[in-house]
């Protein structure tokens, strides 16, 4: 027994998820949300037969179509902030947008993770702060106060100076970037869209 | 109960076709406060949301319960007769 989704699992929610579009959003979170619950855990074979009992994605979603509201408002403009394509867009600005274009990348990336029903609220809170907090860690060890020196005594080339903790530091963010931005796509695929 | 367990009863009893039809209940009975929810861990593994009556839910049950013997009993009478009244 895993405690993991299974992939046949999570290609089924990803179905229903999208065959749910337009349905009242609180309805169709219960819905996938309800299925999720039970095909969490289960190995393949399980999971097949579970996904057998819980119905064809798109019954599913014609049955809660006729039986609750049907919002269009959300369903037109959330659609360009949904799909694979947006989906690597966005990642990708995440990963490598502050190379391409300094800080100003990356929050076009951050944005359009924000905006985005694609990723869970923790997902996008732990890809904004990572970078973030590793930048503000380095950035700090700068202003720490220099170790007591006798006058005169030889510098130790050892020690990194300012100079080189700022681009180690720097360095680190850009690698913290580019993991998350890998991540956000890593998830965005493996998990059926939330509704942040 | 949650959510799959009221599904295959009702599936079972051919209440309902599946859970496309059982979420939208719920979340009315919910919207009206006939019904609360609240996600508790399980013995397996995933945490779960289990729906229960409120107090007014309850209330509302009973209310409901005196007047369906009644209704069923008219419905039966009624569609129960033989085809030979026009």
């Amino acid at each position: 027994m895993s405690e993991q989704t299974s992939e046949v699992a999570n290609s089924y929610l990803r179905e229903l998820d999208d065959a749910l579009h337009g349905v009242d959003d609180a309805v169709r979170r219960d819905i996938v949300g309800g299925a999720r619950e039970e095909l969490q855990g289960l190995e393949p074979e399980e999971a097949r037969q579970r996904i057998a009992a819980l119905g064809d994605p798109v019954f599913v979603a014609s049955e809660a179509s006729e039986s609750s509201p049907v919002t269009t408002a959300r369903s037109v403009p959330a659609q360009g902030r949904e799909g694979k394509d947006y989906a690597v867009t966005a990642s990708v600005l995440v990963a490598l947008g502050g190379i391409l274009v300094p800080v100003l990348g990356w929050l076009a990336g951050l944005v359009m993770v924000w905006i985005s029903s694609q990723w869970w609220r923790w997902e996008k809170v732990v890809a904004s702060l990572v970078p973030i907090v590793v930048g503000a860690l380095a950035f700090a060890l700068i202003f720490l106060p220099p170790e007591e020196n006798d006058r005169g005594a030889a510098v130790n080339p050892l020690i990194p100076a300012v100079f080189d903790i700022w681009w180690s530091g720097a360095l680190l963010v850009m690698i913290c970037n580019l993991i998350a931005g890998m991540w956000l796509l890593w998830r965005s695929r493996r998990t059926p869209r939330p509704f942040a | 109960m949650y959510g799959w367990q009221l599904a295959e009863k009702l599936i079972r009893d051919g209440m309902i076709a599946s859970i496309g039809t059982l979420y939208p209940v719920l979340a009315r009975l919910r919207e009206k406060g006939l019904v609360s929810s609240f996600d508790e861990p399980s013995v397996r593994g995933p945490s779960r949301r289990y729906y229960r009556l409120t107090p007014n839910g309850t209330a509302q049950l009973s209310v409901f319960r005196k007047q369906w013997k009644p209704f069923a009993a008219v419905v039966a009478a009624i569609v129960g007769e033989d085809d030979a009244h026009e």
